[in-house]
């Protein structure tokens, strides 16, 4: 399939979290605001956020952001914390009618849309359309997800015109110079809290230059031209799938990207260190869009090497990389004295937000589809771990004055922070103790292993 | 409380909060020497409420990594991997380029 976005520039940018300009940056105090608190939020709720930037975005011209929805509010929350410049979230209408979710949306700058399914929802779009060149037209950022639809297969569905429709509009309304940027958002685990997140963001599309290939098979280019706006969506369709997870099914979202991770470990500058999950996705990503040939081998592969694994009770990382004794020692050492010095904070902090933690585990253990699952765990912990704070700093003013108030505000986050470092240090700790473990036993493994362990990493590059 | 654990728990990362904040003032590019002043004003005078607001209007400070990353061969394979799926270069090339990173063709 051709598509005018242009490989990947091997000078990527990657960042961790909010990616802005270099320095402090300059922004409207409500943009510095919900920047703030959204990174506050991202940072609670997830473990890490990866972005990578393939190439660079042109920071002041309109810019339509596509993304898949895999993960409801959370798509919104993650998409809100890496773009440089805060979107205006094309969302369903059906949010609006939530109270406190309507004026968020309305505070945060969403625009509405009316889906002929939602009941009560207005039959026409105009008002949106209206509002998203109003948007573009400012040099604004708008973000749509282009699927319409959350989904909780590892696939994209299909792609809906809304996306070109906006952007050929907006164009036919005099904005120039639109970008079109395609951008993946990958969950470790999207039900979880504290999982991990990487965000791949493609190669922008210029739709001047696109619009101009549409022009020149004599074609005028406006919304209401069928054969532009389906052009442009396969455009949106193929950038989108290059960036996002796309896979036939979960057996192959599993085999492919244990297979990456295989292929990567080997390569690594520190054997004992971990393969980034950027890394990772990227390079399953690109193994999905192999032939089915190549897929399925990479596959079998995979499984063969598994229940060999299984077999000999360890994991590719202990195979790959067991530690010395002197490695895990100097580790061991180094992560108790960080562990003593945050555990009088981890423990305040294990004090307070006990009990909101309690709350959104029982909530994690509702029957409901994950992608359901990543929006009503992070709301739920925005609220209950909220409520109990202003009650801790409630508490506090009236107890010991203004002063310990304000304190509280303060150290709050730095006692979660701490509670959260501390637990995943701990972690850390565990999974380090099993990798010196696994030494002994890595050397008793045999050369079978290890030749299924080549057959993984050959199906990858060879193929 | 005993007041060694409120110095350990309260008063020690206040205090780390506030120097670091008043480092950070010191060193920003994006504040002149009279709006430089007013903060570390703030900070030492009324050091908890001075701190909280800066918390709360300090712009955000980027994370991001800027230009581009020291290439491992991991990273090298996946850009590879990916200028083959975009039709950059031929499976040739792509083996060719490949076995220069590693030891497998």
């Amino acid at each position: 399939m051709v598509s005018r976005l242009k490989p990947a520039a091997p000078a990527a940018l990657i960042g961790s979290g909010d990616v802005s300009a270099g320095v402090l940056t300059s922004m409207s105090r409500k943009d510095r605001f919900i920047t703030k608190l959204v990174s506050f939020l991202t940072r609670a709720v997830y473990q890490d956020v990866e972005v990578y930037w393939t190439g660079p975005v042109p920071p002041d011209a309109p810019q339509l952001t596509v993304s898949n929805h895999f993960g409801g509010f959370a798509d919104g929350l993650v998409m809100l914390n890496v773009m440089p410049r805060r979107p205006g979230i094309v969302a369903r209408d059906v949010i609006w009618k939530i109270p406190v979710a309507g004026r968020l949306m309305n505070w945060i700058g969403g625009i509405p849309v009316h889906k002929p399914e939602d009941r009560g929802s207005a039959t026409s779009n105009d008002e949106m359309f209206s509002s998203c060149y109003d948007a573009l037209r400012g040099d604004g950022h708008i973000l749509i997800f282009p699927e319409g639809v959350t989904r909780n297969e590892p696939s994209i569905a299909p792609v809906k015109t809304g996306a070109a429709r906006i952007a050929l509009g907006a164009r036919t309304s005099g904005v120039e110079c639109i970008q079109l940027l395609p951008v993946g958002i990958h969950y470790e685990d999207k039900a979880a809290l504290r999982s991990r997140v990487f965000v791949n963001a493609g190669l922008p599309l210029d739709l001047d230059a696109a619009a101009e290939e549409f022009e020149s098979s004599g074609n005028s280019v406006t919304a209401n031209d069928r054969d532009a706006v389906r052009a442009l969506t396969e455009e949106i369709n193929v950038g989108l799938r290059r960036v996002a997870p796309d896979y036939e099914n979960w057996e192959e979202a599993y085999a492919l990207n244990r297979a990456a991770e295989i292929a990567l470990r080997s390569q690594l500058d520190d054997p004992a260190g971990e393969v980034p999950p950027g890394l990772r996705d990227r390079l399953a990503n690109t193994l999905a869009d192999r032939p089915e040939t190549s897929r399925n081998l990479i596959t079998q592969a995979v499984g063969e090497y598994r229940q060999d694994l299984d077999g000999a009770g360890f994991s590719d990382a202990e195979l790959n990389s067991a530690l010395s004794t002197g490695h895990f020692m100097r580790s061991l050492v180094w992560q108790v004295v960080v562990a003593a010095l945050l555990f009088p904070f981890a423990l305040v902090g294990a004090a307070i937000n006990f009990i909101p933690y309690l709350i959104v585990k029982a909530v994690g253990l509702l029957r409901v589809a994950p992608s359901v699952a990543a929006s009503i765990k992070p709301v739920t912990a925005i609220a209950v771990f909220g409520i109990t704070w202003g009650v801790v700093i409630w508490q506090s003013i009236s107890n010991y004055g203004w002063v310990a108030g304000v304190a509280a505000f303060i150290l709050l986050p730095v006692y979660l922070a701490a509670t959260i470092a501390f637990l995943e240090r701990v972690v850390r700790l565990w999974r380090g103790f099993r990798r010196w473990r696994a030494g002994s036993g890595v050397r008793a493994i045999t050369d079978d292993v290890r030749t299924r362990r080549t057959a993984v990493v050959e199906a990858v590059l060879a193929e | 409380m005993s007041g060694v654990w409120v110095l350990i728990v309260v008063a020690l990362p206040l205090i780390g909060l506030l120097v670091g904040a008043v480092i950070e003032v010191a060193r920003r590019s994006d504040l002149t020497r009279l709006w430089k002043f007013v903060w570390l004003g703030a900070l030492v005078l009324i050091p908890i409420f001075g701190l909280a607001f800066y918390i709360v209007v300090r712009p955000p400070r980027a994370e991001q990594v800027g230009g581009p990353t020291d290439v491992s061969n991991a990273e090298a394979i996946v850009i590879l991997a990916e200028r083959r799926q975009h039709g950059d270069l031929t499976e040739a090339e792509f083996h060719m380029e490949l076995a220069a990173i590693t030891s497998v063709d």
